[in-house]
């Protein structure tokens, strides 16, 4: 080693140091800085190999999808409803017209086949003994292409919710114009928005609403966490409503602040056999790609963003099951792809990622918020 | 050749550097992995291993803090059940709340005291039938440094029994002596929630979210040792000590007066909009933290010296604190 600069370290140590500690930790070395990233080798070799990006005919990046043997890819079914022109954007950047596999889509998961694949599956581990607070490493649109965190609580089944807004319903029918409300739980999405007793509920969701079954049978659609769009007759005025579904046993209040402030989230949050939580700061498109550990072995496949802090992935043992079980109905709640000529493979269609939307979050967070969604002032000025 | 080179004065000079890089070579030890950014992925799995050791134990020692129709979250701290959280989850002194402790137990608690200013708060765990109660101690002041890695614990979005306490992991951001900063996410719920160390002491309580939600604010561990007296008698620690009257700005050049209150000590003593802080009572002062903490501990009537340039010259000031003027 050259022993100039050794001589000269002494000297520096003397007077370089002295001007105090860095005010804050570089962002390269933070939990998903560039120089925290760059160590997990392994994962990123399995990501750039066996994740591929699952495009609509209008290039609109939909999910990732994770290869799971050479000719097969699983993603996120819900996000294909609806959807036409579904492709894959391949590593080593091909463009292919998968072929669904028609298959009941339990705990939202796609199967799809890859005509003469010869891809680089991930190779997956048991997930039964990945404890908290291990590494968890996912794909990201944001370079270098992944980001991490860990395993953030208990594994558990996530049952289908039923979501409230928090009244309770009275006379409807055409006489009245709608359901009326008799009362109004103070800590519900009802009360939040400022539905009163009294009020008749004419429309939710651009449905008109005359039965009290109908209401109930609409909201039930829907999970806990979605803005309703309501209409209300007050004193023979149609007001409209945003009313935030709630779920039962959570504290409304807080439940409604941590949704405000999450930006979009997965449209099913539930139904999902066993989940892994973590707190990798994904967006809503960035499901259906593999759950690494640090050694690039996969232990699940992401599923769900579920708020700003929370995201839910399936485990190994979830997704082997969906793969072994070779149902041959037709899946209960997904649209038939639509019968169009393939695509011959020498065309590559570049796929555009579906253009950032200014996050809603940043509108509310700012200013600082305490942890209760209570505004505090800022920490720049001081009386 | 060589006798007269150790005659000369050169080897004289030398030598100390010679001394020093010997010592400097002996006392480079390779930082504990906990205060270093990873530099090979067996670091991942080595900080992996120690933080998979630590957090089972630190776990038991979380609480959910149960209040009328609220939640928050918190940690026990003594065997006899003293709750470390947030001064805005325990709110006003002496009033009935329940924690809920990792095992499921729901136990009976009384509020303490808390600081507006630090935001920290105390329960105490009253209930008669609290036996064994697991805790985990709180750091001692100064261990906790920027670039430790840290985790930080909690019940957000109320008790979960299935999902029990969250975890995630980050590092120590920034710390001064009232906020310490974090990229460890927190959420509402989390409030009071502890921060540890890898050592699974407590370091912080959960406190604020931050702007981005990879940078979130806890109230150090410093704050509680600080006014622990205080906070066990059940007192509010008010934020306003004597007063200033002179609002900061972290600019460019450094910390800018950028707002002078009417009528307040600064304006009587002649401080400008403009003027740059070079010190506070003779010490550097690098950012808003500083300056609200040095000030912030003095009384009315306390007087306090300014070192700030202005227009190029260095000017002193001997300011006389006092009461916030009636708007």
């Amino acid at each position: 080693m050259n022993i100039i600069p050794r001589l000269l370290l002494p000297l520096f140590l003397a007077f370089g140091l002295s001007s105090g500690a860095q005010e804050k930790l570089d962002e390269d070395k933070r939990l998903n800085g560039k120089e925290v990233l760059e160590r997990f080798e392994s994962a990123k070799k399995v990501m750039d190999a066996s994740v591929v990006e699952v495009v609509n005919g209008k290039g609109d990046l939909l999910a990732f999808g994770t290869v799971v043997s050479k000719d097969q890819v699983l993603t996120k079914a819900s996000v294909l409803i609806a959807q036409e022109g579904i492709q894959f954007k391949m590593p080593g950047g091909k463009t292919i017209t998968p072929k669904r596999v028609d298959r009941l889509a339990n705990n939202d998961l796609a199967l799809f086949d890859i005509p003469d694949g010869d891809l680089t599956p991930v190779s997956f581990v048991p997930a039964k003994d990945f404890k908290q607070g291990a590494w968890l490493v996912t794909r990201s649109l944001k370079e270098p292409g992944i980001m991490v965190g860990v395993k953030a609580a208990n594994n558990r089944g996530i049952k289908k919710q039923r979501g409230v807004i928090g009244v309770v319903l009275g006379a409807d029918g055409a006489e009245v114009g709608g359901v009326t409300v008799i009362d109004v739980d103070r800590d519900g999405g009802a009360s939040e928005a400022g539905i009163l007793k009294g009020d008749v509920i004419t429309a939710i969701e651009g449905l008109v609403i005359t039965k009290r079954a109908d209401l109930v049978a609409e909201i039930t659609k829907h999970e806990p966490g979605k803005l309703l769009k309501m209409k209300i007759s007050r004193n023979d005025v149609e007001i409209d409503k945003e009313v935030r579904l709630g779920h039962r046993e959570h504290v409304f209040a807080q439940f409604n602040r941590i949704a405000k402030i999450s930006g979009p989230t997965s449209k099913r949050k539930s139904g999902f056999e066993e989940i892994i939580q973590h707190d990798i700061p994904l967006s809503v498109v960035e499901m259906g790609g593999p759950m690494l550990n640090v050694k690039g072995e996969c232990i699940g496949i992401n599923i769900s963003r579920i708020n700003r802090s929370e995201n839910f992935a399936l485990p190994t043992e979830v997704v082997q099951h969906f793969l072994t079980t070779t149902d041959p109905e037709p899946p209960a709640v997904v649209a038939k792809p639509p019968v169009k000529p393939d695509l011959p493979p020498s065309v590559v269609i570049t796929p555009k990622p579906v253009p950032a939307k200014p996050a809603p979050e940043e509108a509310v967070v700012d200013p600082m918020t305490d942890l209760d969604g209570n505004e505090v002032e800022p920490y720049e000025l001081v009386e | 050749m060589m006798s007269m080179l150790l005659k000369t004065p050169f080897l004289l000079v030398l030598f100390p550097f010679l001394m020093a890089l010997v010592a400097t070579a002996k006392d480079s030890p390779e930082p504990p992995i906990f205060k270093k950014t990873p530099t090979a992925e067996a670091d991942l799995i080595q900080l992996q291993d120690d933080f998979l050791e630590i957090l089972p134990e630190a776990r038991k020692a979380v609480v959910c803090v149960k209040f009328k129709n609220s939640s928050g979250s918190g940690v026990i701290v003594s065997s006899d059940g003293l709750v470390l959280t947030a001064g805005h989850v325990s709110g006003k002194p002496d009033q009935k709340m329940h924690v809920i402790l990792e095992d499921g137990r729901k136990l009976e608690a009384v509020t303490l005291g808390r600081s507006d200013f630090a935001d920290s708060g105390l329960i105490q765990i009253t209930d008669t039938n609290a036996v064994d109660i697991p805790y985990r101690p709180m750091a001692p002041s100064d261990k906790a440094v920027m670039g430790d890695w840290v985790f930080s614990m909690g019940h957000p979005n109320g008790y979960n029994k299935a999902r029990g306490s969250v975890v995630r992991l980050g590092r120590i951001i920034s710390k001064r002596s009232a906020r310490m900063r974090t990229d460890c996410k927190i959420v509402m719920g989390d409030s009071g929630g502890p921060l540890f160390n890898f050592d699974g002491e407590v370091i912080g309580i959960h406190s604020r979210i931050g702007r981005i939600d990879t940078e979130n604010y806890h109230c150090p561990i410093e704050a509680y040792h600080a006014d622990m007296g205080a906070l066990q008698a059940g007192s509010v620690v008010s934020r306003q000590g004597g007063y200033l009257g002179a609002a900061v700005r972290k600019e460019a050049e450094g910390l800018i007066i950028r707002l002078i209150v009417e009528g307040s000590a600064a304006e009587k003593a002649g401080l400008e909009i403009g003027d740059i802080v070079l010190s506070v009572k003779d010490e550097k002062c690098l950012d808003v933290d500083e300056w609200k903490t040095r000030i912030g501990v003095h009384e009315i009537g306390e007087r306090i010296q300014l070192k700030i340039e202005r227009d190029g010259e260095v000017l002193d000031f001997d300011v006389k604190l006092a009461k916030r003027p009636r708007r």
